[in-house]
């Protein structure tokens, strides 16, 4: 016989391990790995920071649900929920990814709940995919756990607070604006509750997300730039294929129109998602601030739980594997309809069945103890293997992509502003002004008034030209050597050392180097 | 009714894999021209083109082509001579006999409705479709192990054991995969009665052992081997410098070649499990593809999900398809060794068991659905495979002329018809092997070739060519080179040659009009 109230005791003495080694690792050099700050990290801070000071976003708007930001329109909960760590520690890296790192252990604490299985929440623990978005301040790592949390809620016949949850996460990432809606539906396909229990909630969630209704006319010119359907074939590689088939236009509608090509591509993008190259080899492999170098998204070893997970999986039969299938099918859907090949973030709901499953074959393999010890130590090596890759290793592939050289820079620009009637601040980094307001520290009462941002004419990001002393823009040294008082900021190719030499009373500020000795930033005074 | 389905199904494959065989693909390459001349070689002089009496491996270009596919070569060569037709028909043939034991397998696995499904499926199957069509060893010892497998079920171990050996003297990647699964299913079903089976296997294979000893056949690894590939090498190089110490123990432990090449190994392994390769965009050597299709249609992707689901969902089916995950996970260890991965080619095997897999998954969806529902899903495949067609027929030799080495055979006539003229030609190398490709067209008498070239030494995936034979030179043609050689004809790759203020005496053209060989006379 078990012995229940020893095993129950057993079990949580785990889980309190799991989560402590979830939290430090979650927590450890959080501010300097990943090396860098991107600007959505900056934006969430900037904002939270001038929420705190006054109630408005840095555009002067009081509370609002959505930041205007770069014109990208993030939702706004996450700021939010930086003012707490922001206050407290100051208008720092740690305080500004701090609510994802809580929310990632968060997560563990649900998945437990959710399935009972240890090694699901330990996995979940030293995960890569999870490591890497809890260390960061991405809204998706947050719309992860409260879509996990309100699954939770929901299976537990806690509606309302389920559709409160819910609607959060349409407030917090704007990718679960699709895959919310998809998963609400599965819920209410497999769990059928009665529709009378259904009113109040739904009452509630369509409450939360009317702002995002009225918002979404404004934004639309974002959704454009994403998705997978705004971008068509080459008119050369069209022409070439009609050439091909003797200019039949029948041919051409029945074989080759744009809509086929663009199916293939969603195809290919689904796909590449469940890929194993993706998961267990590379991450991200098209973007460096997704994913870091030479690993993936799983450990290596989980291949192998995961395939005994899937078939675990498939031999039983109740409404949370039914439901697992279903995420499991649908998450890598909002990505595959959007522009990248393959994106780490948009596809991260991924993460929960996947690691489910692996935990399920854990589960499966330890069954037999030398089973279980031989895999738990293989599993040592590359949880080791990662640890020393990204602390170690990441910075020299990944600095360029995470905008390294804005801190460094604005440190010396802090230390000689006094003395410069203006800062020339090359753009060519990306938006320049966000990390000005971040690193200096700017009073968000002295920036609203002069917010200003110049709208992209293809819908995409904007920027801002100039606020204060600094003006962004890209350097053009022939005309800007002739300025006095003035700071210039630029790349190795806007102030090219041999140029610099033969500008008189010239003073070098600084020369920001990237981790792995590439040149970045310069910073030199004109006085 | 039965059999009615099933003879219409073959009749299908048949047309499927023989129709305009000699022109589609468009061209000739030089591994079918090595195969089509060596069995030449063979039938009037029992030697191969390099002088080396029946062997076992052809030496060939130095990549020791296991001499399978040329002896099988030989009678259809007899009757229908040098030509390219002749050196497609039996790949062609054992497409369509594979088509028929797909069935028998599927039947003998699951259920004859199933068993025609599969067949059907693996006639139109663009994977196994490309590889009937081209002198392709692999497809025969894909046959052939599928033959062996279907022996073996129905408990004939020593028909069994003799197909299994002759797949492994067809092609390469049998080697490594036949023993595997031939292990596997001598561990799943622990059959009685095979020490007859064992000494005959055992007596097959001494010939290949005794040659894989003796010879440095064994070299074609070396040159296109995991171990070749020199990427995890330098990633391990670059991950310790960037420690702080080149060699401490931490960097020592991990950064070092066995565990930097066995991650690189279970990549390699696993990308041939990947859905872009499987069914969107396929390999990505233009020999091996056709633009803008997957090796399996569209949405193959869903009935594999759902065939793979069934049989491991359901109780009694179990035991019996235990032997398709083993050949699915046995299949792409071959390639795996190899770099260059996902590869359509040496992976061939896995195209059995997957079209398996999707059959059940289709059998089951279609079980519960209507006449409405069946019609539309075959109008969706009716759709795929005419685009698949058109796309192989049309497009295929238009975006990749180069790949089936396209205008040898025009090229060939002409020298042919103006050499008494020269004393020496000189025939460009910019095409796979173009020395034979000339002893293919021009039928060189074997006897004179034999004893009279030499293969250089190996490049660094250790292939050689030939570059002298009679009064033929292959060589690179830079127009610096050869503006100033009188009294030869001279045959060069056209982005060497000026436009203007050459004898252009004659222009070979590719199927899409641009320009495949220059030939001009100083």
């Amino acid at each position: 016989m078990v012995n229940r109230p020893l095993l129950f005791m057993k079990n949580r003495i785990i889980l309190a391990f799991i989560l402590l080694l979830g939290l430090g690792l979650r927590l450890f050099h959080l501010d300097s790995r990943p090396l860098g700050f991107t600007w959505d990290e900056a934006a969430l801070g900037y904002n939270a920071y001038s929420l705190f000071l006054t109630g408005r976003d840095e555009y002067a708007q009081v509370m609002p649900l959505i930041l205007k930001s770069f014109g990208d329109y993030k939702p706004a909960l996450y700021s939010y929920l930086a003012v707490p760590s922001i206050s407290v520690l100051g208008l720092t890296e740690f305080a500004t990814r701090l609510p994802s790192a809580i929310f990632g252990v968060l997560l563990i604490i649900v998945v437990y709940l959710l399935t009972r299985n240890v090694f699901a929440a330990g996995l979940l623990a030293i995960n890569p995919w999870s490591l890497y978005f809890s260390r960061g301040a991405w809204e998706a790592n947050v719309a992860l756990t409260l879509t996990t949390l309100a699954t939770l809620l929901f299976i537990r016949r806690r509606y309302l607070t389920s559709a409160l949850f819910f609607g959060l996460t349409l407030l917090t990432y704007q990718g679960a604006k699709m895959f919310t809606p998809l998963l609400m539906l599965t819920l209410l396909l497999i769990y059928r509750p009665a529709i009378k229990l259904l009113v109040k909630p739904l009452f509630l969630l369509l409450l939360l997300i009317l702002p995002i209704l009225v918002g979404f006319a404004s934004q639309s010119g974002r959704l454009k730039v994403f998705s997978v359907f705004s971008y068509t074939r080459r008119p050369d590689t069209v022409a070439e294929i009609l050439r091909q088939d003797n200019g039949n236009p029948f041919l051409f509608s029945l074989f080759h129109l744009e809509l086929i090509d663009q199916g293939r591509g969603v195809l290919q993008r689904y796909l590449n998602h469940l890929s194993p190259y993706f998961l267990f080899f590379a991450g991200d492999w098209q973007n460096l601030r997704h994913s870091i170098a030479y690993y993936g998204y799983f450990h290596l070893p989980e291949i192998l739980t995961i395939l005994i997970g899937l078939v675990v999986l498939l031999r039983t039969n109740n409404p949370l594997t039914k439901l697992l299938i279903a995420w499991l099918l649908l998450a890598p859907l909002p990505s595959a309809l959007s522009r990248d090949l393959v994106s780490g973030v948009r596809s991260l709901p991924l993460l929960v069945p996947l690691v489910i499953v692996s935990g399920m074959g854990l589960a499966q393999l330890s069954r037999r103890r030398l089973l279980l010890y031989s895999y738990t130590l293989i599993l040592l090596f590359f949880l080791v293997y990662y640890l020393d890759l990204f602390y170690i290793h990441s910075s020299n592939f990944t600095a360029v992509d995470m905008v390294y050289p804005y801190k460094p820079v604005l440190a010396i620009v802090k230390q000689h502003l006094d003395q410069y009637r203006q800062v020339i601040f090359s753009d060519k980094l990306g938006q320049p002004y966000i990390f000005t307001l971040f690193y200096l520290q700017i009073d968000p009462r002295d920036y609203q008034p002069f917010s200003q941002l110049a709208v992209s004419p293809v819908g995409d990001v904007g920027h801002v030209d100039r606020f204060g002393k600094f003006i962004f823009r890209p350097l053009f040294l022939p005309d800007d050597r002739l300025l006095n008082s003035t700071i210039l900021i630029g790349d190795r190719y806007e102030l090219p050392e041999s140029d610099l030499a033969t500008i008189p009373n010239l003073i070098m500020l600084g020369d920001i180097k990237y981790p792995n000795g590439a040149p970045g930033l310069r910073v030199v005074g004109l006085p | 009714m039965k059999k009615i389905i099933l003879i219409f199904v073959l009749i299908l494959a048949a047309f499927l894999r023989l129709y305009r065989l000699a022109d589609f693909p468009a061209g000739l390459n030089a591994d079918e021209a090595a195969l089509g001349y060596n069995a030449y070689s063979l039938l009037l002089t029992g030697r191969d083109e390099h002088g080396h009496p029946w062997p076992v491996n052809l030496e060939s270009f130095g990549d020791f082509k296991p001499a399978g596919y040329a002896y099988l070569l030989m009678p259809f060569i007899k009757i229908f001579g040098l030509t390219e037709f002749a050196v497609r028909l039996p790949s062609a043939l054992f497409g369509i006999l594979a088509v028929l034991f797909v069935y028998l397998l599927t039947k003998e696995l699951i259920n004859w409705q199933t068993g025609q499904l599969a067949a059907l499926l693996l006639a139109i199957s663009p994977w196994h479709l490309h590889f009937s069509r081209g002198g392709w060893e692999v497809n025969v010892a894909t046959t052939l192990m599928l033959i062996g497998v279907w022996l073996f079920l129905k408990k004939r171990f020593e028909l069994c054991v003799l197909s299994f050996a002759l797949s492994m003297y067809f092609y390469q990647s049998a080697r490594l995969t036949v023993p595997l699964l031939g292990l596997g299913l001598f561990l799943f079903y622990r059959p009685k009665r095979i020490f007859t089976a064992s000494v005959i296997g055992f007596l097959l294979l001494i010939p290949l052992i005794y040659n894989l000893v003796t010879t440095n056949a064994a070299s074609r690894l070396s040159g296109v081997g995991l171990l070749a590939d020199e990427g995890p090498l330098n990633r391990a190089k670059e991950l310790r410098g960037q420690h702080p110490g080149w060699s401490t123990p931490l960097s020592r432990v991990l950064h070092n070649r066995p565990v930097l090449y066995t991650i690189q190994f279970l990549e390699n392994y696993t990308d041939h499990f990947f859905g872009n390769f499987l069914f969107v965009n396929g390999d990505v050597i233009p020999r091996n593809r056709v633009p803008e299709t997957g090796l399996l249609y569209f949405t193959d992707f869903i009935f594999l999900a759902l065939g793979a689901a069934y049989l491991l969902r359901t109780k009694d089916q179990r035991p019996k398809t235990k032997l398709v995950w083993l050949w699915l996970l046995v299949a792409p260890l071959a390639s795996a060794i190899t770099f260059q991965t996902p590869h359509a080619l040496r992976a061939h095997a896995m195209v059995i068991p997957l079209t398996i897999l999707i059959s059940v998954g289709v059998f089951e969806t279609l079980k519960h659905w209507k006449l409405f529902g069946i019609c539309v899903l075959g109008f969706v495949y009716l759709w795929q495979v005419t685009r698949y067609l058109h796309q192989y027929y049309v497009h295929y030799p238009q975006t990749y002329p180069y790949a089936w080495e396209y205008g040898f055979k025009e090229l060939v006539a002409y020298v042919g018809s103006v050499q008494d003229r020269y004393e020496k030609i000189l025939v460009t190398d910019k095409y796979d092997q173009p020395y034979i490709l000339f002893l293919f067209y021009s039928k060189y008498p074997p006897q004179q070739f034999q004893g009279h070239h030499s293969l250089t030494f190996r490049d660094k995936y250790n292939f050689s060519t030939v570059r002298d034979y009679s009064k033929f030179h292959f060589a690179d043609t830079p127009w610096s080179k050869v503006s100033d050689i009188h009294s030869s004809l001279i045959v060069a790759a056209p982005e060497d040659i000026p436009d203007v203020g050459v004898n252009i005496v004659k222009t070979i053209n590719f199927p899409n009009s641009s320009p495949a060989f220059k030939i001009i006379s100083n």
